[in-house]
């Protein structure tokens, strides 16, 4: 099992050079000459040049490419053409707010999503079950944004319970406050999501021979639940919270635009619209690496959970 | 005439042996005439069908109507404005309001409904066909071939779909072809793995060791067998997808960076909606109900066919 760790530590290194070299090729390729976005039409050949040679754009692109990860490793994603700032400084400052809707959408989800699935698959046809799952299947249809401009609509405009955009860090309490939509909104899907999995993995395993056996010998339903149910559905629900991540980050980028959070998403959307192409390129790539690590994490999970993994390495 | 004893033996038992060949007459279904009968059963999935053909017959008659008229229509009610009459709420005359420029918000979504349907079809078909095909191969062969497919599959699901689609869009701009094709790039990884996920369960059944030991080659045993069987599931994450791919593409003009105003895309008409919440309710709740119900019906026949492939599913 060790072997299978290692393994896939080693296996995110190729991942992470490609994943970097995918966005930098993707943007520096198809986005045209810097040069002529940073000075305007009316600068002369000289100038041109100079700032050609000074930002190392005379090199080939695998030069220029590896610069950049150079750079990026020492913690330098070059400055916004825009208004010259440190692009790094930019992504690490707005992170922190991005994690903190992202980490409160994905706990809720789970803490919520996984004892639904169980209840609705253990009482299949009920009441529960049905409610819950028509609920899951709105869940998964509606869009981020939309559910986060309903959310204003009831809690601030029409409730004027909770404030409708903006994060609000002058206390704790204000901070949580001013969360507490985004987080609904952003969660929606996950949270459907997951208790649909959840649900359906269940059912799977809720019929075998081995569930009547581990009745037979008498233990209570609790741990035929625990121990033999969610243990054997356990594989589909990981993979499925693993797929949330990614649905999370595209998830974050509508939920900051409709309440104006300053996390990372905002900032790329408006980095686009004014082609500052240094800041989508730092961003998108420090939230990929990110996004990575997350996926590393999920399958080395399965290592502990997966028998198959374990008997395929038992012994190496 | 008395028949010997052992002729009337005989003649029993072809009897016997004849008789339920031509009583029960069993007709030959295909797999998709099986699959029909058992969908058809289920309201919620029809539900679905319906409201799906409902849009293509929209999406369709519209585009229609543009050709017909040379957008006469389409420019004095789907893009002319009308201060007089802006975010009207709905009324006999206008079904379901105007919108802040005083459009007709019903013929908006209709003439809006082409690009979500077939932006996201033509996006997820393109992905199904690339990422299935990586899938099975991986999944089949194992090994080598799997490792160098999965492993870019790797890179490429190393971005959030989302994050793929911003990305190409900002490399090439906001047109509607390049949304299309950002969408469709980022579906093809999540394609391959679920495809490559079941090819691996199918290719331990007996019947896979079977065909390989009567000599069957490789291209037959993962079209003929391998796929058949594997389908089930990519069938239904393709469903998931163009649902999703509506979502992104929704989401990408909700930002202002996919089809752009005056088109009556839907995400767009909630962007532009945003602003005058406090005014007017309904010209953000009646697009994001077509978004939801668009998006609704594809996952409850997502569902259904989950069901009709695959009985054994269904607990």
């Amino acid at each position: 099992m060790w072997r299978y760790i290692l393994k896939r530590l080693l296996m995110i290194i190729p991942v992470l050079v490609g994943v970097t070299f995918v966005v930098y090729m993707i943007l520096s390729v198809a986005h045209g000459d810097p040069v002529q976005t940073i000075l305007g039409d009316k600068a002369t050949e000289e100038a041109q040049e100079q700032l050609r040679a000074e930002l190392g754009l005379d090199r080939p692109l695998i030069v220029q490419y590896g610069n950049y990860i150079w750079d990026a490793l020492h913690g330098d994603f070059g400055t916004s053409y825009k208004n010259q700032v440190d692009v790094m400084d930019q992504v690490l400052d707005r992170f922190p707010n991005t994690l903190l809707i992202a980490a409160g959408a994905i706990l809720l989800s789970l803490v919520l999503g996984i004892p639904v699935g169980i209840i609705s698959a253990k009482k299949q046809y009920s009441f529960i079950d049905n409610a819950s799952m028509v609920g899951a299947l709105f869940g998964v249809s509606m869009p981020a944004f939309w559910m986060g401009l309903l959310l204003v609509i009831v809690f601030s405009l029409k409730l004027r319970l909770l404030p409708s955009s903006g994060m609000n860090s002058e206390s704790l309490g204000l901070l949580l406050k001013s969360m507490i939509l985004p987080v609904i909104a952003l969660s929606t899907y996950s949270l459907a999501m997951i208790a649909r999995m959840t649900r359906s993995s269940m059912l799977e395993v809720i019929r075998q021979d081995y569930i009547s056996t581990a009745r037979s010998k008498g233990i209570t339903e609790g741990q035929v639940t625990v121990r033999h149910m969610l243990r054997n559905a356990l594989i589909p629900i990981i993979t499925a919270v693993g797929l949330q991540f990614g649905t999370l980050v595209g998830g974050s980028i509508m939920t900051e635009t409709v309440f104006s959070w300053p996390g990372i998403g905002r900032l790329i959307v408006e980095s686009i619209k004014s082609r500052d192409i240094p800041m989508v390129m730092g961003s998108v790539i420090f939230l990929c690496v990110i996004f990575s690590m997350v996926n590393l994490l999920v399958d080395l999970l399965y290592a502990f959970v997966d028998p198959q993994i374990k008997s395929q390495y038992k012994g190496k | 005439m008395i028949m010997k004893k052992q002729e009337r033996i005989q003649k029993a038992r072809e009897d016997v042996l004849n008789k339920p060949y031509e009583a029960a007459d069993v007709k030959q279904r295909s797999l998709f005439q099986e699959t029909w009968m058992r969908f058809r059963r289920s309201k919620t999935a029809m539900f679905g069908l319906c409201f799906l053909l409902f849009l293509v017959l929209v999406s369709i008659t519209t585009v229609v109507i543009d050709v017909v008229t040379d957008q006469e229509i389409y420019n004095n009610y789907v893009i002319e404005q009308d201060p007089a009459s802006r975010l009207q709420l709905p009324s006999g005359e206008h079904l379901l309001g105007m919108d802040e420029l005083g459009r007709d918000i019903l013929m908006r979504l209709l003439w809006g409904a082409r690009y979500s349907l077939f932006m996201s079809l033509l996006s997820i078909v393109v992905a199904l066909l690339v990422g299935g095909a990586l899938g099975a191969i991986a999944g089949y062969f194992g090994g080598k071939t799997d490792n160098i497919i999965m492993r870019i599959m790797d890179v490429l699901l190393s971005m959030p779909p989302m994050l793929l689609a911003l990305t190409v869009v900002a490399a090439l701009g906001t047109a509607t072809i390049n949304v299309v094709v950002a969408v469709g790039v980022s579906f093809v990884p999540s394609f391959a793995r679920v495809l490559r996920a079941s090819v691996l369960q199918v290719k331990e059944q007996e019947y896979i060791e079977a065909a390989k030991a009567v000599g069957s080659s490789h291209f037959r045993i993962i079209t003929q067998f391998v796929i058949p069987n594997s389908l089930a599931p990519i069938i239904v994450q393709g469903t998931l997808g163009v649902a999703n791919a509506i979502l992104t593409i929704a989401s990408l003009s909700f930002v202002g960076l996919g089809v752009q105003s005056p088109l009556p895309e839907w995400g767009l008409m909630l962007s532009n909606a945003r602003n005058y919440m406090r005014e007017a309710w309904h010209i953000t709740v009646v697009p994001g109900i077509a978004i939801m119900l668009t998006i609704l019906s594809l996952n409850l026949m997502g569902d259904g066919l989950r069901d009709a492939m695959d009985p054994k599913l269904k607990n």
